[in-house]
């Protein structure tokens, strides 16, 4: 009796360090995995600005160095002009996006025809810029501001109000709704409950949709292309302008390209959760 | 105490100014966007077709009516149907090429390891870097001879700094660049699907004995569907008509090699000035990006009723 008894625990305990032993190789291994994929992600994402940085830092005949191409890209280019005017329609077109897409996207997320008018807007949204940029261009000399940072201040939003009015319904959907209902119930109008309540609740949807107004006002190269020539934003300008010198030129570009690069991926870094958390309708769970 | 009562009964708020009523209110929020996508999206819309349906050029403005032109031109053009081949292939291969890549990112996205602060915005840069600016880099890339790429091109069998005199590898450049851009947005999407998955049902099914393998495929992969399917058709409308990728990295070459419907209609438009031309080529792009919609909607009417 004893004797089995002994034998049956021996055999469990050594059966369960070998599914412990197997448990901890599968595990190491999913880790080396994810680590390895991870890695090779970085790499290949940040691929051709890892090389513009090697080419910067690199010493070529005939060149002064990685101080050289900062003084040569500041100094003799218009690259800080295309910078200035980027931050100036990214600025306005953020702001013109968020006055737009706020009160839109709450009046449909109360309205039971809400889903139908967002349907709409997502056609807007997938309308290309080559179809829109013929009429826009015809009549942007005859309307509007002609070739400005305005024209691109007014076109600009196009790209922008409809993805907004989309992610902030969703972010509204998530929202719990009952401080706003305690709003009303305290003898708030439906305005104040917006703009005391809703609004600032809002607060961290609004700083992520921010970030991506910026991103793809800061992204658009055909309407800043064909609208304004002469005021170029540095996703129009450095192509057209710029890429066509020689090799030390390039060089200084593609320092250029990861000064606006870097701070735009980390501005989006800080507010990914949210936008994830906003597509899913789900609670924030990517946080770090 | 006795305020909030009196606050609270049903008349009391009835007879609130205009700012308590809530069919004015809600055209109000809504007028300014309705207003601005009217005269920026849907008026130039029209027009655009109004367009496609004249001569008129970036010389000579002023609008003349000549038919459908533009359109019998477009289309007995070799040019045109090799743009509209292009399309479809750039497309098709990118969109597959990104959801794969795309799922492979999204796990990594959403897993807890060191160093993430640091792999998180590098894996962002393809998505939020103006593509204007990334296909600049690439250029830079590509043409380097000492460069990874330039290894990769060589191996290939193509002479230094040649890649873009080469259909083929053009073709491929384009479409590596494509993929590389919108993986990230794809993976984001993705990300979101998975983490609407409710934890439990991956648990019940480990309780019930499903290896990973098994989980995957069974469990995971049909709830992550729909969200799948939804990256698939972003990136496939954003691959179709986009402009900037092959504008800055090939303009199109070597030979119209890598035009595509829209960068046809750009080139011609706005570069040409024949903006008659210009309109009536992404007029008939138009239904692909339609086509993507439309298959959108059915997902995610889909995604609502489950």
């Amino acid at each position: 009796m004893s004797v089995t008894g002994g034998l049956a625990a021996r055999t469990a305990a050594r059966e369960l360090a070998r599914q412990r032993r197997r448990h901890t190789v599968r595990h190491v291994l999913a880790r080396s995995v994810l680590y390895v994929l991870a890695a090779g992600a970085s790499v290949l994402c940040a691929a051709p600005f890892l090389w513009g940085v090697v080419t910067a830092f690199r010493s070529y005949p005939g060149d002064a160095g990685v101080g050289a191409h900062v003084r040569l890209l500041l100094r003799s280019t218009p690259f800080p002009v295309f910078v200035a005017n980027t931050l100036l329609a990214g600025a306005l077109v953020t702001a013109v996006t968020l006055l737009l897409a706020l009160p839109a996207a709450y009046a449909l997320t109360r309205r039971r025809w809400g889903g139908a008018v967002g349907r709409a807007l997502a056609v807007l949204a997938l309308v290309p810029s080559a179809l829109l940029m013929p009429p826009l261009s015809w009549t942007a000399g005859a309307l509007g501001p002609g070739d400005s940072v305005w024209t691109l201040v007014l076109v600009q939003p196009t790209i922008t109000v409809p993805v907004a009015v989309l992610l902030l319904g969703g972010f509204l959907r998530a929202a719990p709704a009952d401080i706003e209902e305690q709003a009303l119930v305290d003898g708030h109008s439906r305005l104040a409950a917006f703009l005391r309540v809703v609004v600032p609740q809002l607060a961290p949807a609004i700083a992520a949709v921010a970030v991506l107004a910026f991103t793809l006002a800061a992204g658009d190269f055909v309407y800043a292309r064909a609208l304004a020539p002469a005021h170029p934003t540095v996703a129009a300008g450095i192509p057209t302008r710029l890429a066509h010198g020689g090799a030390p030129l390039w060089r200084s570009l593609q320092l250029g390209v990861v000064l606006v690069a870097v701070p735009l991926a980390v501005a989006a870094d800080l507010v990914l959760g949210r936008i994830i958390a906003a597509s899913a309708g789900t609670a924030d769970r990517t946080k770090a | 105490m006795i305020r909030v009562a009196a606050d609270t009964a049903p008349d009391a708020r009835r007879r609130g100014g205009p700012a308590d009523r809530e069919g004015l209110l809600t055209w109000v929020f809504l007028l300014p966007s309705v207003v601005y996508l009217t005269a920026l999206v849907v008026l130039p819309l029209a027009l655009a077709v109004a367009l496609a349906l004249s001569g008129v050029t970036a010389t000579a403005p002023a609008y003349r009516f000549t038919g459908a032109g533009e359109f019998a031109s477009a289309l007995g053009e070799g040019a045109f149907w090799r743009a509209l081949g292009d399309t479809l292939l750039f497309t098709a291969v990118s969109t597959v090429l990104v959801v794969l890549c795309g799922q492979v990112l999204a796990h990594v996205l959403l897993a807890r390891f060191r160093g993430r602060w640091l792999v998180r915005p590098l894996v962002l840069l393809p998505w939020t870097t103006p593509a204007a600016l990334s296909a600049t880099s690439w250029r830079w890339l590509l043409d380097s001879a000492d460069s990874p790429a330039g290894w990769l091109t060589r191996a290939l069998g193509v002479p230094d700094g040649a890649w873009h005199t080469r259909p083929a590898v053009a073709m491929g450049a384009v479409v590596a660049v494509h993929v590389w851009r919108l993986t990230p947005l794809a993976a984001v999407v993705m990300a979101a699907g998975l983490t609407a998955i409710p934890r439990d049902v991956r648990d019940a099914a480990r309780v019930d004995g499903a290896g990973a393998a098994r989980r995957a495929l069974e469990v995971t992969l049909p709830l992550a569907l729909p969200s799948i399917a939804v990256a698939a058709l972003v990136t496939a409308v954003l691959t179709c008509a986009d402009v900037t990728v092959v504008a800055v990295l090939t303009h199109g070459g070597p030979g119209g090699a890598t035009q595509t419907l829209a960068t046809l209609a750009y080139t011609r438009g706005a570069e040409g000035g024949a903006l008659g031309q210009g309109a009536a080529i992404a007029v008939l792009l138009l239904p692909l990006p339609l086509a993507g919609a439309t298959g959108l909607f059915r997902v995610v009417r889909r995604r609502a009723e489950r």
